[in-house]
């Protein structure tokens, strides 16, 4: 991958004060020393030495060769300007009632987490969790169990630092470890594999299951949204988005609030991400064109074809191509936020440079030959 | 000449000398003392410092540099996982 140099300090200026941070967790997961979040931040009372760093390094928003990634992954670049690179798509539900019950959708995610971790394929699966006491904060989580994998089943709604679980696994000596996360976790996790700096282990980092994302929301911001109509984030059950509308609810009853009204709840760093089906991962997992209790699942690599067809046939999913009315509907949403978001990159890009031109990245189709 | 002392043996040698000076010392004073440039002491005592093998601090136009004995922790650096 292209590699350009920098550290903790143009790290902060480039993405942080820039208001890029994703809140991944990439930067701290392997520089305990400096590196602490707070407020939904990195933060460092102290800056190392270090010309080029890990945390620079390893940032998906410092810098991502997409192509190059699809390259080393995929082995060859995605044909599908939408969806990215992809093998076939499915959808699928755990055939485990007790995966089904605790579930956001179809449970596949818990059910090919629990199939590698029974079948000794993984040692360890670095997830989100939600925090004890807290019901609604996520925070990373190392599941070595059935039971832990179940303890962070159900969708989370605010950003959750999840490379921090894979340090955590790696830095134990894990041998091999899954990584769930939402395109800007997967994007995280590839450029750590394929970072030409710093080896910190990431090829025990077998399976990466990337989870579809419109976009995440600001804690705060959340709870103040839910004040408008008298809820408060505590007394919420279960969360969810369908059919445009963000569902809660709450003692039973479903309340709802318009998709678009929760836009100026969303973090700002969501708006200048271009990836909606985590396109860099080996499985994407979502609910959106799927029938209710089931999920839609993109296959895209080898290894996650491999593993989807082993789940399959040990009996612990059940899986069926997915209609091609749930493929566009895939396809409708995942180009919403691209063009949504393609406004706001170009915004916040400047010049786009061509060898030696200068050139406005909207203005750029202008210049090329049909 | 400068050019023929490896970066290792500058390193080894600025170390030694801190260590056993036991005071702090000007770039100047250690490139006299191991004999190199001033340009290439002041290289390898940032590099020393990156690796909290010592401490440098710069007072006006002069930097000083100092190892405090057995008595900081070493802060480790992603540098461990620098591929080599």
């Amino acid at each position: 991958m292209v590699e350009e140099k920098g550290n903790i300090a143009d790290l902060e200026a480039k993405v942080v004060h820039a208001g890029l941070c994703c809140y991944c967790g990439a930067c701290g997961a392997f520089c305990r020393e400096y590196i602490t979040y707070e407020d939904e931040k990195p933060t460092t009372k102290e800056k190392c030495y270090e010309y080029h760093g890990a945390c620079y390094d390893f940032c998906p928003r410092t810098f991502f060769a997409p192509f190059d990634v699809e390259r080393a992954i995929f082995g060859e670049v995605r044909k599908d300007s939408v969806l990215g690179y992809y093998r076939e798509i499915l959808t699928a539900r755990a055939k485990d009632p007790e995966i089904q019950k605790r579930a956001q959708d179809g449970g596949v995610v818990s059910a090919l987490l629990t199939y590698m971790l029974e079948s000794g394929k993984i040692e360890a699966a670095a997830v989100a969790k939600r925090a004890e006491g807290d019901a609604w904060k996520p925070e990373p989580f190392v599941a070595t169990s059935k039971d832990d994998v179940l303890a962070a089943a159900g969708s989370k709604y605010t950003q959750c630092p999840v490379l921090l679980a894979v340090g955590d696994a790696l830095l134990d000596g894990k041998k091999s470890v899954a990584l769930v996360g939402l395109p800007c976790h997967v994007q995280a996790m590839r450029k750590i594999q394929l970072s030409e700096s710093f080896d910190v282990g990431a090829d025990r980092v077998t399976m990466v299951i990337g989870l579809f994302c419109m976009e995440t929301f600001d804690m705060e911001a959340l709870k103040q949204k839910l004040a408008e109509i008298d809820v408060k984030i505590e007394d919420v059950e279960k969360f969810n988005i369908k059919k445009g509308k963000f569902l809660i609810t709450v003692k039973g009853e479903e309340k709802s609030i318009p998709i678009k009204d929760m836009k100026t709840a969303m973090r700002p760093a969501c708006r200048v991400c271009y990836d909606f089906a985590a396109e860099f991962a080996d499985v994407s997992v979502g609910s959106v064109g799927a029938e209710l209790g089931w999920n839609t699942v993109i296959v895209r690599s080898e290894k996650g074809a491999e593993l989807v067809k082993e789940a399959t046939e040990k009996g612990y999913l059940e899986a069926q191509p997915l209609s091609e009315e749930g493929v566009n509907a895939v396809k409708t949403l995942a180009s919403r936020k691209k063009k949504e978001n393609l406004k706001n990159i170009e915004a916040q890009a400047g010049k786009l440079k061509l060898l030696n031109m200068l050139v406005e990245p909207e203005l750029l189709p202008l210049l090329l030959l049909e | 000449m400068h050019g023929a002392v490896g970066s290792r043996d500058v390193k080894k040698r600025i170390m030694e000398l801190l260590v056993s000076e036991a005071q702090p010392m000007t770039i100047s004073e250690i490139a006299k003392r191991v004999g190199v440039s001033w340009a290439t002491a002041k290289t390898n005592v940032l590099e020393l410092s990156q690796e909290n093998l010592l401490n440098v601090k710069k007072f006006g136009r002069n930097w000083i540099v100092w190892k405090e004995l057995g008595k900081k922790r070493e802060r480790r650096t992603c540098s461990v996982f620098k591929r080599r």
